[in-house]
Order: C-alpha cells, then structure tokens, then sequence
C-alpha cells in the first residue's frame, strides 16, 4: 500500500515537473519569437536622436541632385557599342509624317543590315527571331502593315542572319492626337530592340474618330465595325451579370451580425446551427444552381453563336535574305579614335578594290546616322548618286537631323580608288551630332569599338556598302 | 438600427452591443473589401499578369494553368481565414469580386486612358463565378478538404467556361495581310505593345507533345489538381493567421499610455480555447 503511494506519489511529482518544464519551454519560445518581430527597441519620448533635423534637410536635398535626362524612347541611352555594332537600319524613308491627322497612314520603308557574325557584339545573343515593330509611345499608332524581305510579319521573323540585310515596310496610322516620336525598330529574342531613326508627328484630331473596321469569321460574315471596341457588349454584360450575382450572395450573408458577433459565437463555442442555418444552405444550393445555368448556359450559347473558332496563332515566318552584292571590295578597319573637344570620330582603314571598277568614298553610317562626303569633291555620277540616295524627292526621303555633311578623307585624297589598288585611307566626321545622340558616351563605354557601313560609289554610280568594325581610342584633347 | 438576431441573442447582447458591433461592421467591411481587393490585384498581376491583361495571351494552355494557380492561392487562404474566424462562406466570392473591380479601375485608368490600349484589348476576365461556385461547395460540405476536391478541383473549368462568352468573338478567324488568325492576334499586332515583341508571347504552340487538339480539357484537368494541393496548402497558412495571440501594446506611451514593463512585453495566446482549428 505504502509502496504503491509511493509510486503515485513520484509520478505525480514526475508529471509535474515534467509539465513546468514544457512551460517554460513554450515560454521561452515565445520570448524568442517576440525578440524576432520585436527587433526595434521602443524609442522613448525625447530620446530621438538631436540630429534627426539633419538628416531630415540632407533627404530634402538629395531630391534637388541632377539626374540624367532620358532622352525620346531610350534609344540615345543604348550602349553606343550596340547601336553602332549592331543592326544597321539605313536607307529609311518616311511617306506621311509631320502634320497629321488621326487616321492618316505614315508607311516607313528601309533596309535592315546585320553584321557579319565576327564583328556582332559579345554581350549580344545571335538573332534568329525577331519581331518588327515601331517604338515610340504605347499605341499612339495602329499597325496596319508590316512586312520583312515582302514576307507579312504578323507573326515573328525566324531566319535573320548575321552578315545579311533585309527589307521592310511598316504601315502605320495615326489613333491618339498629339506630338510622336516614332521610329522603326527589330526586336531580337534574348536581346531587345535596336531602335531605327525616328521622325516627330504631329497628329491632330479626336481619338473617338478612329476605328478601325474589317470582316470576320469564315464567310467573313460578322462586322467588325471598330476593333478597339468590338466584343465588348458581350465583356460588360457578363461582367454586369457576375457583379450582380456577387452582391446577391454577399449582402445575404452580411445582412446579418458579421464580424464580431460571429467571431465571439465561435470563440464561445454556440450552436453552429445559429451560424449556418438551413435556410443559409437552400440559399447556396440555389446559388450554386444559378451559377452552374449560367456558366454552362453561356458558354454553350457562345458556342453556338461563334461557332468556327480558332486557337491563337504563333510560330514564326520565315524570311530570306536580299542577294549580296558583288563589290569586289575589301575594308579593313585599322584603327580609330574618338575626339572629344572636336566632337570627331576618324577611322583608319585598309581598302582593297579587287573589282574592275574605280570606286570613291561616299559615305559613313552609323546607329541611323548618315555621315556624308561634300559631293562635288566626287566624280559627276558617283556625286549624284551619293545625293540622290539621301535627297530623292521632298517629301520623301532621310530625315535632315541625320544626314550630317561632316565627312571628310584627312589629307584630302578623295580620288578614286582604283581596281587592283589597296589604299590606307583615315575617314573623319566631326559633328555635334555624335553628343545630340549619345554616341560620344562610347567614352564611357567598357566597349570601346565602332562599326558601321562605309558607302562606296563606282564610276556607273552604283553604290556598295561595306561593314568595318574597329576599337577606338579617346582623344581628350 | 437597433436590430435583434439569434446570435446576438444567444450572446446575451444588450442592444447598445447590438448597434455598436454592426456601426463596427459597416466601417470594417468595406475597408476589408477594398484592402483585400487591392492586394490580391497586386499578387495576381504580379503571377499572372500578362495572361490576364490581353485578349491575345487567353490561350488554351497556359492561361487556365496560370490563372488558377494564381487565383487560389490568396483566395483560398481569405476563404479559410474567413471560415475559421467568422464561419462565413464568402470569402472567395468577396475577393473575388474585389480583384475584379481592381482589375476593372486598373484597366480602364491605366492601361486605357493612360497607355491609350483600347479595352478590347486589355478587358479583365471575370472569377466571381468560380468565387460563388468554391463558396457554395464549401458551404454545403462544411469541409475544405471536400471543398477541395469538389470545388477547387473544377475550378479552372468554371473559370474558362464563365469566360467563354466573353472571349468567344476574339476566337473568330479574319484575314490580315493574306495569313488567317483569330481577332484576338489581330487586335495585338494591331495596337502593339512597345516592349513585348510576338515572340514573348507564352502560349500554346504546336509541338510534338501537343495535346491532342483537347487542349483546353487537360490543361483545365491539370491546373484543377495542382490548385487542389495550392489551397489546401493556402488554407493551411490561413489557419495559423487565424490564431490569435495578445501582447502589451509597445507604441502605448505614443498614445498616452505608459510604457509596457519587459514582463509585459511577451507573446501570449488568446483566452479563447478553441481558436486554433475547425469547430
């Protein structure tokens, strides 16, 4: 008997001490937990620090520091290593830009060059895909048309490749009033866009007044009599219905006591059948029914109404490069270097002439830029071929801003080079233009290389371009 | 608005509670509806973003996926948090309905009137629907496990059916420049979107492993069993939201009070007994 009290005894005791020591561990626990939500001590009052007023006005001040200002879509803030060594948009003309109204077409044609796979830039991936497009504010201008080498690009181009060049054609109309900067532009998979040339409009009118209007289905039976407005009886409608039914169902169970009372029904364990009552749960059979009708009903009407559907539409297009020239030409870059106060880059190069005719240098381009001998310095034709290619007609042709008359041969050796000579020729252009674009930050860059394509003109006034790639010096004085 | 209810009254509420905890109802509800909406418009543009900005990333495959599992996870976890604490059967209803208002102000405010994309672009597709249908299995059940498996598992054929109405016009087939595709890519390559090419559009395409042409029925299939183990998981989390603890206020001097001693300062859990699970 004593025994057995005994034992009782000790295990109550066991038990006890047993149960304080799972206390105190929970305690502890949670004295740990605090000290992790609770790192801050409480600051007490008249403690802050005394020079809080100091931080305070140096916070003000920092919203006071120059920043750097963003220039049209970024395309002046692309590395200048990249725009100048990567696509090559030239030749590009504008039909319709300026004054416009909301519906006026603007059609941008030019061509597309990629360089050769040796001279594309490292921090670059090899485009095979890439989707042509505009940049320049959300969607101020409706795509109309869009075309690569003729092939409707609707879809992503596949097949780009380097060394290569391309046609194309975007027809775009003008939707929001107000002053764009528009430009064309080649988005490449793993990469980005590069950014073509822009020109400015001035699209005037009401944005109420554009639509858009085709046909669809497989007779081409439904009207479409506004794109940016069509299906949407049918959003709002639905929608309309879904809202109706949410408050239906919301407003039955918020009718009564919701929050607290509710809470403390639980807490203090009351019926539950107080909570949901059976009138509650008729009412959510219902409503389940209700939603099932409708959702199965509308969908089997939609069904019925739009009966041909299909599924979104991707893969990509193929498209093929134009024929490459036959220039006989061969153009190594020597060196080149970057002034700074004269705002000149001179580039030292190896040309070759290993065709049959004698050609003279026209033109450098670089990033949209068109940097542009004197043209009576050339031969009569060569001459009139170098303007004709940036001068043809008024309304059309390159954009004034980038057609630089700054180039120049140091030494003043504009002569022909003729077939069978190689010659070691230092082209300068020296313009304002490269600090307006942001090329001169290629000072800054951790790629200190140019590219771009040099114009070569023959005796018939053909023209063949070349690409040179070369690392660049800076000259700061 | 003196009123009288069975809760209340088995409560033993005097009147003056009565009144004041229903003034307390009309201020925190929709206080609680618009936080609630607004922050699940965050989360579900932040996962399933572009799936829902655009008519022509509706696609078979991975909208339903995506939208489901991005829906359930906050939904799930309001409904259980809601459930527990004041057994209420609209929880995924409630934010339901708040994200697609947001969506609606969002779209209409700022990709419409700002970003000029038209709304036929850029329309929110609606999930009240698939709220009312989870809420009401949930109430006939009183189980989120059943609720699970009867509810959230056809959740994302509710979702895509109470759409189909909607999406059906875009999913008509016109011809733009000689190549035939759906309303929906002509409305995206006609008002493009500066930073999104065509190529990054994430949707269904034709590969070998293709889905036998019954595209929408397994992606919904899957989506519905990976969303069951989402919200049981969800309402998992919910549950220890829902465990109320108490501690001294450390702010109390702030406020005219006086400064909580370090023995007050400690986590304690809530005088309730069965605050922690299902009832």
């Amino acid at each position: 008997m004593r025994m057995t009290q005994l034992l009782k005894m000790r295990t109550q005791t066991v038990m006890a001490i047993s149960s304080r020591l799972r206390r105190s561990k929970e305690k502890n626990k949670m004295q740990k937990n605090i000290r992790k939500t609770n790192q801050s001590s409480v600051a007490y009052d008249g403690q802050q620090s005394r020079y809080a007023w100091l931080m305070m006005i140096v916070i003000t001040l920092i919203t006071f520091l120059p920043v750097d200002m963003t220039w049209a879509h970024g395309e002046r803030t692309h590395a200048p290593s990249l725009r100048m060594r990567s696509i090559q948009f030239y030749d590009v003309t504008w039909q319709g830009a300026g004054d416009m109204k909301v519906g006026d077409k603007i059609t941008i044609e030019g061509k597309i060059y990629l360089p050769p796979e040796l001279s594309w830039p490292t921090t670059l991936q090899k485009p095979g895909i890439g989707y042509l497009q505009t940049s320049g504010p959300a969607a101020v201008f409706a795509k109309i048309e869009s075309y690569i080498s003729d092939v409707p690009m609707i879809q992503s181009a596949s097949g780009l490749t380097l060394g290569k060049e391309y046609t194309f054609k975007l027809v775009m109309q003008a939707r929001i009033p107000g002053k764009w900067h528009i430009h064309p532009s080649l988005q490449m998979i793993g990469n980005g866009p590069i950014v073509g040339p822009g020109i400015w409009t001035n699209v005037t009118g009401s944005w109420s007044d554009y639509k858009l209007s085709s046909t669809a289905g497989l007779d081409d039976e439904i009207l479409i009599e506004n794109l940016g407005t069509y299906g949407l009886d049918e959003v709002y409608g639905w929608h309309a219905v879904w809202f109706v039914m949410a408050i239906i169902w919301m407003l039955w169970w918020v009718r009564r006591p919701t929050m607290l009372p509710r809470y403390r029904a639980i807490q203090e364990g009351v019926d539950k059948h107080l909570l949901i009552t059976s009138t509650d749960k008729r009412v959510g059979i219902l409503m389940l029914c209700v939603t099932l009708v409708l959702v199965i009903g509308g969908a089997m009407n939609a069904d019925s109404k739009y009966n041909t559907v299909i599924p979104l539409q991707t893969g990509n297009v193929p498209v093929t490069p134009l024929p490459a020239q036959n220039s006989g030409l061969q153009v190594t870059g020597v060196t080149s270097e970057y002034n700074v106060p004269k705002r000149a880059l001179s580039l030292v190069m190896d040309i070759a002439n290993n065709g049959d005719k004698p050609v003279q240098i026209g033109e450098f381009a670089t990033a949209g830029l068109r940097f542009v001998m004197d043209s009576s310095l050339l031969s009569e034709t060569p001459g009139k071929a170098l303007e004709v290619s940036y001068r043809e007609g008024n309304t059309v042709g390159y954009i004034d801003e980038y057609v630089r008359d700054a180039l120049e041969i140091k030494g003043g050796n504009t002569s022909a080079i003729l077939p069978g000579e190689t010659r070691r020729v230092t082209l300068v252009a020296a313009d304002a233009v490269w600090e307006i674009q942001g090329l001169s930050k290629i000072t800054e860059s951790p790629v200190r290389r140019v590219g771009g394509l040099v114009y070569f003109f023959d005796t018939d006034g053909k023209r063949y371009r070349e690409y040179v790639d070369i690392a660049t010096d800076v000259a700061y004085r | 608005m003196a009123y009288s209810d069975a809760i209340t009254q088995k409560l033993n509420m005097t009147t003056n509670e009565e009144q004041t905890y229903r003034v307390f109802d009309l201020i925190v509800i929709p206080i609680v509806f618009v936080v609630m909406g607004a922050a699940f418009h965050l989360h579900y543009m932040l996962t399933a973003g572009d799936w829902d900005f655009w008519v022509d990333w509706k696609d078979r495959l991975y909208w339903p996926i995506t939208s489901s599992i991005a829906f359930i996870i906050f939904a799930g976890a309001v409904q259980g948090l809601l459930w527990r604490l004041i057994r209420m059967p609209i929880g995924m209803t409630m934010v339901a309905t708040g994200l697609v208002l947001m969506e609606w102000i969002s779209r209409y405010f700022n990709f419409h009137l700002w970003a000029y994309f038209p709304m036929s672009q850029v329309w929110p597709a609606t999930w009240i629907a698939v709220g009312i249908f989870v809420d009401a299995i949930l109430l006939i059940t009183g189980s989120a496990l059943m609720t699970s498996l009867f509810g959230v598992f056809f959740l994302p054929v509710i979702f895509i059916t109470s759409n189909y109405p909607m999406l059906a016009p875009f999913r008509i087939p016109t011809t733009v420049m000689g190549t035939e595709v759906p309303v929906a890519d002509w409305i995206g390559y006609v008002f493009q979107r500066g930073g999104s090419p065509e190529y990054l559009r994430i949707i269904e395409d034709a590969g070998l492993r293709v889905l036998g042409g019954e595209t929408w029925f397994i992606s919904c299939l899957f989506a519905g069993f990976v969303s069951i183990f989402i919200y049981m998981l969800w309402w998992w989390i919910s549950g220890i939201a829902a465990r109320p603890y108490s501690r001294s206020n450390p702010l109390a001097a702030y406020m005219g009070g006086t400064e909580p001693s370090d023995e007050d300062d400690a986590i304690t859990q809530d005088a309730y007994p069965n605050s922690n699970g299902n009832q």
